[in-house]
């Protein structure tokens, strides 16, 4: 099996007896190999961390739409088509920040933020990725705390996303910033791969 | 768009209406002008479900239908149009599809490849991109080549005795949940006319064939002699397979027996087979196919791409199907396992058919044998084996592990009556009690048929059950007790035999081992961090296993003071009376639970040794914590142990607690230093060690493991605390592989 990890498809029909949670469409959350090496020193971290020309900036227009995709495509075998990306960043512009070298988008976080069983207000990665000769340099440590604070401000109860439990570097990114992994998802992804589903409670 | 949509629909697609298409691309593009940037028109209720299953055409990543999707430049051919081919021109050597005079090594291509989709459809994927690309199964009577056609019967009456067992059956298996099981069958028929037993004539029919074939070319060619003894291998193999679940189906264990025999053989075939898979047809790599596709090349009777248009447009466009080599391998396991299960005995009592299926649930298994599983121990749900009431077996259960006077044996009963038979109270409260205890112990066995991670959750929720549970237990234990001490005062036959929390140990006990399951569970699976490890450790070693070795502790004590009464009541009535039965008495146990004791007791250890060096690693700052801007180590204990807030027996420990309780000083009021951390952790592990070593005879497999664990942990404690590696910044690595619970410690 390739490095790449392929997404489940959405077979709601078939899937019978399943419960909410696995009912839900699936995304990648980390993709590929985010790599983040050492602990992260957190103390020289409040916006950035590292000396790179890296800026970040927040979801602007649908021009920025086919860099986002282009970058998050890389690290998929199987695409999301163009509603998926629209769906989170149209509905949720907020929660979406791009690290940008130049001109160049070399780091995304997509995410959304809504009620979970009318009851907790729950945020949610959907997708993270960083340009494969941008990695170990922090990025999308930088980026996960920009949109968690984003969703903290928007008053988020919790936090959660979906990694492969193969996807080593992801869960040390995470869990880094204190997500706990809160449950495991048998096959979830169609590599027949588990995966883990992380959370973090803020409240 | 119009392009698309007009002159490219492919030729095999059967409209029944007719269609008037006008192009509309121009006008399409001219009213999208209109829209400003980012703006999108949508249904209100398209959302993320929509937007996923959403393709865009023309994208070759997207729409399967582009030709550059296809394995090659020939249009995937359906059955009837391989056959068409295949009657316009016999001759042609890259025919789909061969009706007569198959070769051997073409039916061993077959069947092999047949094999391999099956064992990757039962991991999940669908039945159509899986088995039914094999085109044989599309129409099994029309072949005339006997071989495939007793082959082909007999997988589809295979396919349909799975589907059965896996989802079919009243109540269902159901055991997965969160978990695909792909039982659509697109329409393919899967040969109901044909009853259960005769599939196997048919095959029958295609064995006795190929040994007539062997016959014929006797001593003649050797390489022809060994092609038809692997067909003839795969046509039993396959033959013998399926007669396993025709006998595992049978009502109240009846066909138990032939499975074990039948499964026993089909295991040694499948190891065989793997060797002759190179005599098979194999795939022609040299034949050019897009990337993409790791689905082809593929070799004749198949076509991936058949059954593409009976899938949703979004559906994977193609399955990896397992090598030939690992199906065996899978298949050959699933028939160790259903051996096993077919090994137990239909009167097995209730605690040894749980210890079964708890040890059973641990290897993990596939979704097939835990169905065989569940429906072989609780068919109907109400009934072990089809057989016992549930309400009798867990009785019997509850007497053997505590002997509560109440349950003890008729002599004991009647001795005393006046507690027990005439009192219709206190006969319906046991009646109820029991009967109110099957449903949650059904629970139990239907989380322990989930696979491991769904089982955990469901354990989680099970508490809830098994809390309410206990009130009952406690309720029944406290009126039998006042009746009890009404009867007799302070007049106790046998001492001090009361009938406090009988019951209610029985049910601890197992409520108990709902809550150790569920923290050990979340190292198999992975979803503890390491810095997490030390209040879980310290839970099992502070709390559930010292409360576990109390359970133990206290129905042994009971137990033994029963058969002390007993016996000194059988004396009694047999004195004057010839002397020579009672040595043939139920004979008193001593000790009866002295090894769970003490095997719970290492595992106590075990927990206390790693709690300690964890403590020690932390407070030398050797295990990463996380940021603390949003990390709290209050909420994640708490989350961690949530579920045990159901109980109240044992009550739930509160991190207030946990901060308390970790926190005490050692004999100089001072905190303790990382060396007294690991000297402690050491000795720990040194008394697990002793103790699992004198542990002889019980549950060797896993204690002969956790011996070696116990071992190396002392060992690397020591070192630790000698200093070894104490400039290393992150010196322990825990290795899971020896056990899945308890970790191997090793310096990095």
């Amino acid at each position: 099996m390739n490095d790449v990890s392929s997404t489940r498809g959405i077979t709601p029909s078939l899937d019978a007896n399943c419960d909410e949670a696995s009912r839900e469409p699936t995304l990648l959350s980390s993709i590929s190999t985010l790599s983040i090496g050492s602990p992260i020193n957190f103390s020289s971290l409040p916006n950035g961390g590292c000396e790179t020309p890296i800026r970040y900036v927040s979801y602007e227009s649908e021009l920025q739409m086919p860099s986002i995709m282009e970058l998050i495509q890389k690290d998929l075998s199987e695409p999301y088509s163009i509603y998926t990306y629209r769906y989170f960043i149209h509905n949720w512009p907020k929660l979406c920040f791009l690290a940008v070298d130049g001109s160049r988008c070399v780091g995304a976080i997509v995410c959304k933020l809504d009620l979970h069983k009318h009851l907790v207000s729950r945020g949610y990665i959907a997708m993270l990725t960083v340009d494969k000769s941008y990695r170990k340099q922090r990025i999308g440590t930088t980026l996960v705390l920009k949109a968690i604070r984003a969703m903290i401000a928007d008053h988020a109860d919790e936090i959660v996303l979906e990694t492969e439990i193969t996807n080593k570097p992801a869960l040390k990114l995470y869990e880094n910033l204190g997500f706990v992994r809160d449950k495991r998802l048998f096959r979830y992804y169609l590599n027949g791969v588990d995966a883990l589903r992380l959370k973090l409670w803020l409240k | 768009m119009a392009s698309l949509m007009g002159s490219e629909i492919p030729k095999a697609i059967k409209f029944t209406a007719s269609y008037d298409w006008t192009d509309i691309t121009k006008d399409f593009w001219e009213s999208a002008k209109e829209l400003s940037l980012g703006e999108l028109i949508h249904d209100e209720n398209f959302g993320l479900f929509e937007a996923m299953s959403a393709i865009e055409m023309m994208d070759p990543k997207m729409d399967a239908g582009m030709l550059c999707n296809r394995a090659s430049k020939d249009r995937a051919l359906s059955y009837e149009e391989a056959v068409k081919v295949l009657i316009e021109n016999p001759s042609q050597q890259r025919n789909k599809i061969k009706l007569t005079e198959l070769t051997p090594s073409e039916c061993i291509g077959i069947i092999d490849g047949t094999f391999a989709c099956l064992v990757t459809w039962l991991e999940g994927h669908s039945l159509a991109q899986t088995v039914f690309t094999n085109l044989y199964l599309h129409r099994p009577f029309e072949t005339s080549d006997v071989v495939m056609r007793g082959f082909s019967l007999t997988i589809l009456k295979l396919i349909d005795l799975l589907i059965n067992f896996v989802t079919r059956q009243v109540p269902m298996a159901s055991v997965f949940e969160e978990e695909d099981f792909q039982a659509m069958t697109y329409g393919f028929g899967l040969c109901n006319e044909i009853p259960i037993h005769k599939a196997s004539l048919f095959l029958k029919d295609a064995e006795d064939f190929v040994g007539k074939a062997k016959g014929d070319r006797a001593s003649e060619d050797l390489n022809e002699i060994r092609l038809l003894d692997a067909l003839a291998a795969r046509l039993r193999f396959t033959r013998i397979f399926y007669q396993v679940f025709v006998a595992l189906g049978k009502r109240e264990c009846s066909g138990l027996s032939q499975a074990i025999k039948a499964s026993a053989l089909c295991a040694d075939i499948g190891q065989s087979l793997k060797d002759s898979i190179c005599l098979g047809s194999q795939p022609e790599t040299n034949q050019s196919f897009p990337e993409s596709r790791v689905d082809y090349p593929t070799v004749m009777g198949f076509e991936p791409l058949v059954n593409q248009r009976l899938l949703p447009p979004t559906f994977p466009r193609f399955t990896r199907i397992v090598p030939r080599d690992v199906a065996y391998d899978r298949l050959t396991s699933l028939m160790n396992r259903l051996k096993t299960i077919s090994g137990v005995s239909p009167n097995s009592s209730f605690p040894a058919s749980l210890d079964f299926i708890s040890e059973f649930s641990a290897q993990s298994p596939c979704v097939v044998s835990r169905s065989v599983m569940k429906l072989t121990f609780l068919p109907q749900g109400t009934e072990l084996f089809g057989l016992h009431q549930l309400t009798e077996v867990l009785r019997d259960a509850c007497r053997d592990f505590i002997s509560p006077p109440i349950l003890t044996n008729k002599a004991f009963s009647q001795a005393h009556p006046e507690v027990y038979f005439n009192n219709i109270v206190t006969r319906e409260s046991v009646n109820t009690f029991f009967c109110v205890c099957s449903r949650p112990f059904t629970f139990l066995i239907q989380a322990l048929s989930h696979n491991r991670a769904r089982l955990r959750d469901r354990l989680g929720h099970l508490l809830e059950d098994f809390a309410a549970l206990q009130d009952e237990a406690d309720r029944v234990d406290q009126l039998l007790n006042s009746l009890w001490n009404q009867t007799y005062g302070d007049q106790t036959p046998g001492g001090s035999h009361t009938h406090l929390a009988c019951l209610g140990t029985w049910i601890l006990h197992h409520t108990l081992k709902i809550m150790v399951t569920f923290l050990l569970t979340g190292f198999e699976l992975e979803l503890y961090s390491v810095h997490e490890y030390h209040y879980i450790f310290w839970y099992l070693h502070e709390f559930l296993y010292g409360w576990v070795v109390s359970a133990f502790t206290r129905a042994e004590i009971l137990v033994m003071e029963q058969d002390k009464f007993l016996e000194k009541q059988i004396l009694q009535n047999q004195k004057g009376k010839s002397g020579k039965k009672s040595s043939k008495s139920k004979r008193r146990r001593t000790k009866p639970y002295e090894k769970e004791i003490h095997f719970n007791q290492a595992l106590q250890d075990l927990c206390g040794g790693y709690y300690k060096v964890m403590k020690g690693l932390k407070l030398e700052g050797k295990i990463d914590q996380p940021f603390d801007e949003f990390d709290s180590e209050k909420v994640r204990y708490e989350h961690r142990f949530g579920p045990f807030a159901a109980v109240t027996t044992p009550p739930v420990v509160s991190y207030e607690q946990f901060i308390h309780m970790t926190s005490i000083l050692n004999a100089q009021g001072e905190k303790p230093t990382a060396r007294e951390l690991y000297m402690d952790a050491s000795r720990f592990f040194g008394q697990a060690k002793t103790i699992l070593e004198s542990l002889q005879g019980f549950k060797s497999e896993q204690v002969m493991s956790l011996v070696q664990v116990a071992k190396t942990n002392f060992v690397v404690s020591k070192l630790l605390a000698n200093g070894h590696q104490k400039d290393s910044s992150s010196p322990i690595l825990f290795d899971f592989s020896l056990h899945s619970h308890f970790p191997v410690m090793k310096f990095s």
